[in-house]
């Protein structure tokens, strides 16, 4: 049996979403020139989720990076190409990933106060996000 | 949230339906941010190019129109994807000029002026000290929060016309004074500042100099001390593009030029912390970062871009005495990046002329980051550009490899198609 842990958090935008966790604890952003739109796949210089995708993912990540416009590129990738994540973990939750998650009907997350969300949460885990209620379920890859 | 009761009739619909879809938006952000209460928005500025929006922005834009959508603050837009009074000199993909158009429509019936610009702040859409902002782009959130002292977040490009069309933003991050405090401190070297600068090269150091300071700061408001008493706009404007690429934040404390920041002790809120986390900034830190902007050593350029921010009249004047009578090399494309306004001006005074003469292309409305890189440079070229913001943002898979340098360097380098830095080497 996997383990499962439950983690308790900050509601930025609600609702409920799960996937497969794609984890690190960098900084990103959603503007198409460094996540196609089309594709999902990161395309940024050094970035250690540099060629993968985010499409269905849990995606957790430091906090938002770049140009604001990538509030508009996430609602584009949800709502043209299905290629938006499930639900989005930060630790520190900014104005581009706020606004932008919100629009598009993405639950978010922010400060997790078990600790930072890379130390809890693993790539490959499968994690439930509930913002309405702040809880986060992680049951961790077997 | 704590609404007034005039935000309640605009939540309750009292004053249109575009008006009660921004204030639910709006008191979403509110509360994921933990703000108060709202307050009176006074400018705006939003997104506008179809690259980075896509067809998900164009609905955005045109559902706000359809509900009757209207910006009456004084406001501006970002720049587009396209360059459409040089529209021969590009191949856009299908589809692409008629998504863009979209937006331009849905842009002047909503009522936002047509600056695409992303330094508007200079001659389109100038804010005053302690005006609320609901402002998109990192170089005028961070030059309006910093050397006007006017309130806003880097804010996104949802909420801000979200926010111009409800005429209320909720008080937090830089809307709300109690935040706009130093918590960590960065002290320029004088030697630097002897060295720093100059004609043909203020921007790049600059920009070098904001990312040192950015990379520190991060997520946190840097106090900067040791800077020159009198620093030109476009010095600041290079300096405060690190507010992105580099740092999350949008304010730098700037002791002795920012409004908030007349002194040390009044950055830091009255008393400066004790155990502060402090860097001093060498010339050796600005030496490396210029080695960290460069991602190859190959000499051969295909491409040369400046004008990110925008450039200034006057930096076009630099750039054009640069130029001087020299010619761009055979097989190398020179980009300049600017506003329509100053473009305007520099066609009176003969400058497009000049630079049109030499084989380099003046653009307005568009740079290099809003058009389409992976299909019109594609992975293979090597980019020379005097802009940090430029080279962090478009680098990665599929996107050309860049070198980084002065304006002088980068000029040279567009017409001998070799760049051979100089600068802090």
């Amino acid at each position: 049996m996997s383990e499962t842990i439950t983690l308790h958090g900050h509601s930025v935008s609600k609702g409920v979403g799960e996937g497969e966790a794609l984890v690190c604890d960098k900084p990103l952003s959603f503007i198409a020139v460094g996540i196609s739109n089309e594709e999902g796949i990161v395309r940024i210089d050094r970035h250690p989720l540099n060629g993968q995708s985010i499409v269905g993912k849990v995606l957790i990540y430091d906090t938002d990076i770049f140009s604001t416009g990538g509030a508009l590129s996430m609602y584009t990738k949800k709502t043209i190409f299905n290629t938006a994540p499930a639900a989005v973990i930060w630790r520190k939750a900014h104005n581009i990933g706020a606004g932008g998650t919100i629009y598009a009907g993405i639950p978010s997350m922010d400060r997790i106060e078990e600790g930072l969300p890379w130390d809890l949460i693993g790539t490959g885990d499968w994690v439930k996000v509930d913002s309405e209620q702040g809880i986060v379920e992680v049951t961790k890859k077997s | 949230m704590n609404l007034t009761d005039a935000d309640k009739r605009k939540l309750d619909g009292g004053e249109g339906r575009a008006v009660q879809h921004a204030m639910e938006h709006l008191v979403k952000m509110g509360e994921a941010f933990d703000a108060e209460e709202m307050v009176d928005l006074h400018t705006v500025h939003v997104f506008s190019d179809y690259r980075t929006v896509g067809d998900g922005g164009v609905n955005f834009y045109e559902n706000l129109v359809n509900m009757g959508g209207h910006i009456s603050l004084p406001s501006s837009c970002e720049p587009m994807s396209m360059d459409r009074n040089h529209n021969d000199q590009f191949d856009w993909p299908d589809g692409y000029e008629e998504g863009q158009q979209k937006i331009v429509d849905a842009l002047a019936t909503l009522g936002v002026q047509p600056t695409f610009s992303c330094t508007h702040y200079l001659n389109a859409n100038v804010p005053k000290f302690r005006s609320n902002m609901a402002w998109v782009e990192g170089n005028a959130t961070g030059f309006a929060n910093t050397v006007i002292g006017a309130r806003g977040n880097r804010e996104d490009a949802v909420t801000s016309p979200l926010a111009g069309i409800a005429r209320r933003i909720p008080k937090y991050g830089m809307l709300d004074p109690g935040n706009r405090v130093g918590d960590c401190l960065v002290q320029i070297d004088p030697h630097l500042i002897e060295r720093i600068g100059g004609e043909g090269r203020r921007t790049a150091d600059f920009e070098a100099l904001g990312a040192v300071i950015g990379d520190f700061a991060y997520d946190r408001i840097p106090v900067v001390t040791g800077l020159p008493d009198y620093m030109q706009n476009e010095e600041l404007k290079a300096l405060v593009t690190a507010c992105s690429p580099a740092m999350t934040t949008t304010l730098m404390l700037l002791v002795g030029i920012s409004p908030e920041a007349r002194t040390l002790e009044e950055a830091f809120g009255g008393k400066v912390p004790k155990d502060v986390d402090t860097i001093r900034v060498t010339e050796d830190d600005l030496r490396e970062m210029y080695g960290k902007l460069e991602q190859t050593t190959k000499e051969d350029v295909d491409i040369v871009i400046s004008g990110c921010p925008f450039k200034t009249l006057q930096e076009v004047q630099e750039l054009t005495q640069q130029l001087g009578a020299r010619k761009v090399a055979d097989g190398v494309q020179f980009y300049i990046f600017t506003d329509r306004i100053t473009f305007n001006m520099a066609e009176d005074m003969g400058l497009v002329d000049k630079i049109e003469a030499a084989g380099a292309l003046l653009t307005t409305d568009t740079c290099s980051w809003c058009m389409p890189v992976e299909t019109m440079f594609g992975p293979d070229k090597v980019i020379a550009s005097d802009s940090m913001k430029m080279r962090r943002l478009l680098a990665g898979d599929g996107k050309p490899t860049w070198r980084y340098g002065t304006l002088t360097d980068v000029v040279d380098a567009a017409v001998t198609g070799k760049f051979k830095p100089r600068r802090w080497n």
